[in-house]
C-alpha cells in the first residue's frame, strides 16, 4: 500500500505530493484534481520561501481555502510534502504521521520508480 | 500621620496598574513605558518600571500602593521595591490573571522569588480575569495552595472594580488599624472613579490587541486593513510582521486567482520550538496573532473568529 493510502484510510489526507527543490516528484492527486495540485504547489512553496526570509524554525504550513486544507512539511532543507485535505483534518496527527514516517517518505524520494 | 505599604506583583497583564489606579487619590504614577526592545510585547505599555499611587484611609492613616514590573527582565526593579520603598510593607498582594495557561505556576515562581520577603509579611493572591476565564475556580486554588504549602487568603477580583480591590486592601490593614470607616472610603472611590455600579460595563474600553491579548496562549496580534496596512499591533519584531503581511497579500491574491477553491480562510506557520504564527481572513480585515505552539488549531481558529466578529461589533474602538 503507497504511504499516500495509507494516509488517506487513516483519514488524514485526501491527497499528497512530494516536491525536491521546488520540483513535483512524486504526487497522488488525481488528474481532476490538477488545479488544486497547482494552487497547493504555489502557494506553499511561496509561504516556505518568504519564511525561509524572515523567520527561523517553522516546518510546518497550513491555508484554510473553502473547505480544503493544504498543508505543507518541511522534511530538510531541499524536500517538502504538501496534501490536501478536509479543512477541519487532525493536523496534531499528520504531523505525528510524517515524524513516524519519514524515512518512507525519503524512500519515497529516492526511489526512481515513477509513484 | 500613619503611612501603610502594599506590594502588587504579578505576571504582566494581572491587572496591577488597573489596581493600583482604581484605588490611588493621586494621579497614579505609572511609569509604563513601551519596551521596544522585545520581540513580542503582551502589551502595548508593559509597566516596565513601578507603579505606585496612594489612598487616604482616615485623615491621619494612608496607604501607598507600589506595583512591580512585570517582566522578568527587570528583576532587578522587584528587589528594589522589595527592599527599599516596600521594605516595610505590612502585606504582598500576588495578582494571578487566570486566563494564564497554567496560573499556579505563576504563584509557585513568585512564590518563590518574593520567599525571603514572605516571611515577615502576609501574602494575599488575588485572582483577576475570572469573568473571562472562570477555571480553575477558588475551591482549585485552595488545594492547589495547599499541596504547595503555602498558607494564605485567595480573593477573586475584577482589577477594574475599586470596590473590589479595596476588599483586599481592608484585608491587610484591617488587622492593624482598627477605627477606618471602610464603606465611605469605598463611596468616596465610586465617586472618584465615576464609576458606574453597573459593574459588568468596562471601565476602560478595550480594544482589539487588549482583546486578543485575553485570550489564552497570544503573545502578540496585528491587525491588519484591506492593503495589508498596519491598523495596530503589539508585535515589534519586524521580519515576523513583513512575513505575515506577506502571507497576507499572497491569500487575497489566490482567494482571487483560485475562486473555484473558496477564500483563504487562514494560513498557520508551526515548527517544534516556535511560537506559532497566523493569518485569519475576513472581508477586508486580518488578524495576525503570534501564540504558544500548545494551542490547538481548533482553538487558535476559535479565538480568531471570536476576536474578528469581535472587531466588527466594536468597529469604531478600532
Ligand atoms: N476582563 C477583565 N479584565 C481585567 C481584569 N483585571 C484587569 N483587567 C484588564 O486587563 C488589562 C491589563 O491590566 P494591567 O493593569 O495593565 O496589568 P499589569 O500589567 O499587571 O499592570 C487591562 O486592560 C485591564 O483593564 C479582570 O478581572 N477582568
Amino acid at each position: 500500500m503507497t504511504i499516500w493510502r495509507e494516509m488517506q484510510d487513516e483519514g488524514l489526507i485526501l491527497y499528497g505530493c512530494l516536491m525536491f527543490g521546488g520540483e513535483l516528484k512524486r504526487s497522488s492527486f488525481p488528474a481532476e484534481y490538477k488545479k488544486h495540485l497547482a494552487v497547493a504547489k504555489q502557494s506553499l512553496t511561496y509561504i516556505f520561501r518568504s519564511v525561509e526570509k524572515n523567520a527561523k524554525g517553522y516546518d510546518e504550513a497550513h491555508m484554510e481555502i473553502g473547505d480544503n486544507l493544504f498543508s505543507g512539511f518541511r522534511l530538510d532543507k531541499d524536500s517538502v510534502v504538501i496534501f490536501l485535505s478536509e479543512h477541519d483534518a487532525n493536523t496534531l496527527h499528520i504531523r505525528q504521521f510524517i515524524e513516524d514516517n519519514k524515512k518512507r517518505f525519503f524512500d519515497l524520494l529516492n526511489d526512481s520508480q515513477p509513484a | 500621620m500613619k503611612d501603610y505599604k502594599i506590594l502588587f506583583t504579578g505576571s504582566v497583564c494581572s491587572g496591577k496598574t488597573t489596581a493600583i489606579r482604581s484605588l490611588s487619590d493621586i494621579e497614579t504614577l505609572d511609569t509604563d513605558a513601551s519596551a521596544s526592545d522585545v520581540t513580542v510585547r503582551r502589551k502595548k505599555n508593559t509597566t516596565i518600571a513601578m507603579d505606585y499611587g496612594v489612598l487616604e484611609l482616615t485623615s491621619d492613616a494612608r496607604v501607598h500602593l507600589y506595583g512591580t514590573p512585570g517582566q522578568e527582565r527587570f528583576r532587578f526593579m522587584w528587589e528594589m521595591l522589595a527592599c527599599e520603598f516596600a521594605h516595610d510593607a505590612i502585606g504582598m498582594v500576588l495578582m494571578v490573571d487566570n486566563t494564564r495557561k497554567d496560573p499556579f505556576r505563576d504563584i509557585r515562581f513568585y512564590a518563590k522569588e518574593f520567599s525571603d520577603y514572605l516571611l515577615k509579611r502576609r501574602l494575599i493572591i488575588a485572582v483577576t480575569h475570572s469573568d473571562v476565564e472562570p477555571s480553575p475556580d477558588y475551591q482549585e486554588y485552595l488545594s492547589a495552595l495547599k499541596n504547595l504549602g503555602i498558607m494564605t487568603t485567595v480573593m477573586f477580583i475584577d482589577a477594574r472594580d475599586p470596590r473590589a480591590v479595596l476588599g483586599i486592601v481592608e484585608e491587610l490593614i484591617s488587622a492593624v488599624e482598627r477605627n477606618i470607616d471602610w464603606d465611605s472610603v469605598c463611596d468616596r472611590l465610586l465617586d472618584n472613579n465615576g464609576f458606574t455600579l453597573d459593574f459588568y460595563k468596562p471601565l476602560y474600553e478595550e480594544t482589539l490587541l487588549d482583546a486578543a491579548m485575553n485570550k489564552r496562549g497570544v503573545l502578540g496580534a496585528m491587525h491588519l486593513g484591506d492593503e495589508q496596512e498596519i491598523l495596530c499591533s503589539n508585535i515589534d519584531d519586524k521580519p515576523t510582521k513583513n512575513l505575515m503581511r506577506n502571507i497576507d497579500r499572497l491569500t487575497d491574491a489566490i482567494s482571487d486567482k483560485a475562486g473555484f477553491l473558496g477564500k483563504v480562510n487562514n494560513v498557520v506557520l508551526a515548527g517544534p520550538d516556535v511560537q506559532t504564527l497566523s493569518v485569519f481572513n475576513d472581508k477586508s480585515q486580518s488578524l495576525c496573532l503570534c501564540s504558544d505552539r500548545d494551542i490547538s488549531l481548533p482553538v487558535l481558529k476559535q479565538q480568531a473568529s471570536d476576536l474578528l466578529q469581535w472587531s466588527i461589533e466594536n468597529d469604531y474602538l478600532a
